[in-house]
């Protein structure tokens, strides 16, 4: 209260200073005329009252400046003191200064690029009408398990709505255009009104553009699109663009700003109704097809629980009359108000990434508190001095406070520049080591700051100043004013606990990073060599659409640098496989085991060796006969002590409501391979079954003589011509092992800069705090060198000193890092909950670091003259 | 002595602008007014100087101000002590009670 009202007086003095100056005038008025009044009636005479009553109140000009500097707000005067004391003292120690403002920034910089990125995707709204009534639908089946919505689901949701007031319905397509892939979303016809989304040029899409399936052959281009591929070149609005061998009249361009509803902005919006035209996969012909993503408006005032509780009855009815399998029986709302939504639990997941960033600001706090500490110690005197002079302890911690806060504020600038730099170099050094063909899919949103970021940046800068100029202003000025003007320190003026707690706190969490960053990197390397059990140079796999493919097959068939063309149901590295629960026959123990379709030439190809029995034949595969070849994995798993081939199994799929159960026999054992996403477990059990390489079988795995590039480029060159608007699908599977292993190998570098960051400071830390011990306590080194110590015993004693701390804060470093390692490991399989080669070099690293930092205060103390120390 | 007049020491003024609204609220007039009858003509100040003391007093929070009506039916400001003025009353006050006894001891003995 207090506070507020006098800064309300302070205020007004300041903004209102005529008008105060006119209340002034105007009480001196009041005071007069009523002593005139008193005078008065005491009997003087009007023009003697007034002049007695003028004598009687004093110089009303000298009294009236007098009272307007009274008013006139002492903090204020103070605070522009204590800058012009601490810029003064800055300009004494430039040195010191800097150091402080580079430290900061640093950390700073660093917390302020991961809260960039985060920004970004979790908290900036959307740029449309009201963002945060914006709500996906996630249709769930009796399993739990997630789907799309159909076609018809939607249009049924439009005719009658339980608790959106509009939707809109869209599919995701990446199609090619001039080789480059291009990320398409089909909307329905109300997406732009909805959104309150404008044209920049030309006009955007509307309901009559997608009124009927197959229709409508426009496309409006995204600002960014529009000026990356288009060079912002605005005649192109009328033009034709050819995509999947079908021609588009370019309308519009979206207003600048709208990159879409998710967190990867698309280039070109089409019409819904175009969707079976882009992909062949999503016929809106078959309107019953789990393909639509469906976003709605919440209706004003109602709930997301009442609105999934509606929805969900609505699912239920609406889909009573399907299969099993495709009947929903709940609805979740995700909010669309932000390109990705994270839950509070989400949050918490990734949070320790964020712990990670803060520590190293944390670190660099503890440095700067330090040396604030040290300087502190430093002008001991000096504050003793102001202390004697009748300065209150809370006028000098202010006065510090000023000085903490005036670095702060440049160490903020210079984080924030810091960050836009970091970022930069970041997104170009990401599109740079991504392997190329994923490059051109990745699309980042604008990182640009925004207010929040500011108040980010200016809230660290704040709490940083806080955090390490608080505790040494406090712990210098509790100084015993007469010792300390004659330059004595008393023990209890040595805020030795203090700093000790400093170092440890640094040593810990510089340990806890650079242990994490070797978890990672081996987890890296590991998964790096990891043997997948089949070949993968010069392997590339082709998915083409099923019209084109006689065609595709004949192209590679007459192409000398393929040696075979083979095929499966399900890519390599594409995911997991259909899962299946095999079981022997009669009543054997049961397994669930990826499975796929393969030609019968598929294991030689990919060089899986063959363990026991056969492979498919050809007539197997044309007939596909109930014959099925199994992993190592499966066989010892079913059948640990006899031999596989020749035995019964039924296949049965793993979800209830599919049909297909069948009954096989085994002919063959394979050895086991990885069946799903790089770094998964190869002894995942997995049957293989036969198919032909003419069939329908989704992928086709070509082997070429060369390997890398050079087979992708002969294998593209042969396709193109037949293939112009890009619908064929080319990878090579190295390639899809590298960006799998690209987010392993990005975590590693990001932890292990952080901990070279870490490193650094926490060895500047120490050898700071050493070099402060040693310099005061030269004369006690000296009396020991004078009664008989060795240079080496005093080295000892200051190593001794470096190593104590640096132990105890590795160790709880370790445990902590520990605990970090065992959360990481549950969410990456390739990480070990302990993994004692990464613990050990991690510790033994800082430990060297501190030996090393406590070299050069070592020699300082060697170097102490005795007689010189023990004269001053 | 008699009838001398005392100067007012250096800053205790506003310790006797504190204790005279103590009673209430108050213009500046009625303080000096007050001051006049409480130490019986005892003090010799300018009445003008209570509006600095007031005006430090408000910015430090002490004493609160508004615009009011006197009794005589004028535009006057009145001041108000708050809760923080009233503590620093009492904390000023014990101040210069011990330093008075203190300085009676000094001038009394032998």
């Amino acid at each position: 209260m207090r506070f507020w009202r006098t800064l309300a007086v302070h205020v007004r003095a300041l903004v209102r200073r005529r008008a105060a100056d006119t209340e002034l005038a105007e009480e001196i008025q009041y005071h007069l005329e009523r002593e005139v009044e008193r005078r008065m009636a005491r009997g003087e005479s009007e023009p003697e009252a007034r002049l007695s009553a003028r004598r009687a109140f004093g110089n009303v000009t000298a009294l009236t400046e007098e009272a307007r500097t009274a008013s006139r707000v002492d903090a204020i005067e103070q605070l522009v003191q204590d800058t012009r004391y601490a810029l003064r003292g800055f300009r004494r120690a430039p040195r010191f200064a800097l150091t402080v403002v580079l430290t900061i920034g640093l950390g700073i910089g660093l917390v302020t690029s991961a809260f960039a990125i985060f920004d970004a995707y979790v908290l900036r709204l959307f740029e449309v009408r009201d963002p945060q009534s914006l709500f996906e639908m996630r249709l769930h089946d009796r399993w739990g398990r997630e789907r799309n919505a159909t076609w018809n689901e939607y249009r049924a949701l439009t005719r009658a709505n339980p608790a959106f007031s509009e939707t809109f319905a869209s599919v995701w397509i990446i199609a090619r255009r001039d080789g480059q892939p291009v990320m398409l979303q089909a909307v329905s016809g109300g997406f732009f009104r909805m959104l309150d989304v404008g044209p920049a040029l030309g006009r955007v899409i509307d309901a009559d553009d997608a009124a009927a399936s197959g229709g409508g052959p426009v496309l409006v281009l995204s600002h960014r699109a529009w000026l990356s591929k288009f060079g912002g070149d605005s005649s192109v609005v009328g033009k034709a663009l050819r995509i999947r061998d079908r021609s588009y009249e370019v309308v519009g361009v979206a207003r600048e700003g709208f990159d879409g509803l998710g967190d990867t902005p698309p280039d070109y919006w089409v019409p819904i109704t175009m969707a079976a035209a882009l992909d062949d996969r999503a016929a809106l012909a078959s309107a019953d097809d789990p393909m639509v993503k469906i976003v709605g408006r919440l209706v004003p005032g109602m709930t997301t629980a009442s609105a999934a509780r509606a929805l969900s009855a609505w699912a239920s009815a609406t889909t009573a009359d399907r299969r099993e399998a495709e009947r929903a029986s709940t609805v979740t709302l995700e909010p669309r108000a932000t390109p990705v939504y994270m839950s509070p639990a989400t949050m918490l997941e990734v949070s320790p990434l964020f712990v990670a960033f803060a520590l190293v600001l944390l670190i660099a706090c503890a440095n700067v508190a330090n040396m604030m500490l040290a300087r502190g110690m430093a002008r001991q005197r000096e504050l003793g001095i102001r202390l004697a002079l009748g300065a209150a302890r809370a006028r000098l911690v202010r006065q510090l406070m000023t000085e903490a806060l005036l670095l702060a504020v440049p160490a903020g600038f210079l984080g924030y520049a810091l960050s836009r730099l970091a970022l930069d170099v970041a997104v170009t050094l990401m599109f740079a080591t991504v392997p190329d063909t994923f490059s051109s899919y990745l699309r980042v949103l604008p990182l640009g700051p925004d207010v929040r970021l500011f108040a980010f940046v200016v809230a660290c800068a704040m709490l940083a100043a806080v955090a390490f100029g608080l505790a040494p202003a406090l712990q210098t000025t509790r100084t015993n004013v007469v010792g300390a003007t004659r330059g004595e320190f008393s023990a209890a003026m040595k805020p030795t606990r203090l700093r000790n707690a400093l170092v440890l706190g640094q040593v810990m969490v510089c340990a806890l990073l650079l242990i994490t960053g070797a978890v990672m990197l081996r987890g890296a390397q590991r998964l790096q060599s990891l043997d997948v059990g089949f070949r993968t140079s010069g392997v590339v796999q082709v998915h083409a659409p099923q019209a084109m493919r006689s065609q595709v097959l004949e192209r590679l068939e007459g192409d000398p640098a393929v040696r075979v063309v083979e095929a499966s149901s399900h890519g390599a590295f594409d995911g997991r496989f259909p899962q299946v629960v095999v079981t022997g026959v009669p009543n054997a123990p049961s397994a669930t085991a990826s499975s796929v379709r393969v030609s019968p030439g598929y294991f030689s190809a990919l060089g899986i060796p063959v363990r026991r029995g056969r492979t498919f034949s050809a007539e197997e595969a044309r007939s596909r006969e109930r014959v099925v070849i199994v992993s190592e994995a499966t066989a010892h798993r079913l059948w640990p002590d006899r031999d596989a081939v020749g035995e019964v199994v039924t296949l049965s799929p793993a979800y209830t409501g599919q049909t297909g159960q069948r009954a096989v026999r085994v002919i063959g054992v394979v050895a086991d391979v990885v069946a799903g996403f790089y770094g998964e477990r190869r002894d995942h059990p997995t049957v293989y079954e036969p198919g032909g390489v003419d069939s329908d079988l989704a992928t086709l795995i070509v082997v070429t003589g060369s390997d890398g590039p050079s087979a992708l480029a002969s294998v593209q060159r042969r396709l193109s011509s037949i293939d112009p608007g890009g619908s064929v699908e080319i990878r090579t599977l190295d390639e899809s092992v590298a960006v799998q292993l690209y987010p392993f190998r990005a975590a590693h570098w990001v932890a292990s800069a952080l901990g070279a960051i870490a490193l650094l400071l926490t060895i500047t830390g120490i050898y700071g705090v050493l070099a402060f011990v040693v310099a005061l306590r030269e004369r006690e080194i000296g009396i020991r060198l004078a009664l008989g110590a060795t240079r080496r015993a005093i080295v000892g004693l200051v190593v001794r000193q470096s190593i104590r701390l640096a132990a105890i804060g590795v160790v709880a470093g370790a445990l902590l890092a520990l605990g970090a390692s065992r959360f990481i490991s549950s969410h990456l399989t390739m990480i070990p909950a302990f993994d004692a080669v990464a613990f050990v070099s991690g510790m033994v690293i800082v430990l060297a670091a501190a030996l090393a930092a406590a070299y050069g205060p070592s020699r300082k103390a060697a170097s102490v003259d005795a007689m010189e120390s023990l004269r001053s | 002595m008699g009838d001398a007049k005392t100067d007012l020491l250096q800053g205790t003024l506003d310790l006797i602008v504190l204790r005279l609204l103590r009673g209430g609220p108050a213009n500046g007039w009625d303080i000096t007014q007050s001051i006049q009858v409480v130490s019986k003509g005892a003090l010799e100040i300018n009445y003008g100087s209570v509006y600095p003391a007031l005006r430090r007093l408000e910015a430090r929070g002490f004493v609160k101000a508004e615009w009011g009506t006197s009794d005589n039916n004028r535009r006057a400001r009145f001041y108000e002590l708050t809760a923080a003025g009233r503590k620093q009353l009492a904390a000023e006050r014990d101040a210069w009670e011990r330093f008075a006894a203190a300085l009676g001891l000094i001038l009394d003995a032998g």
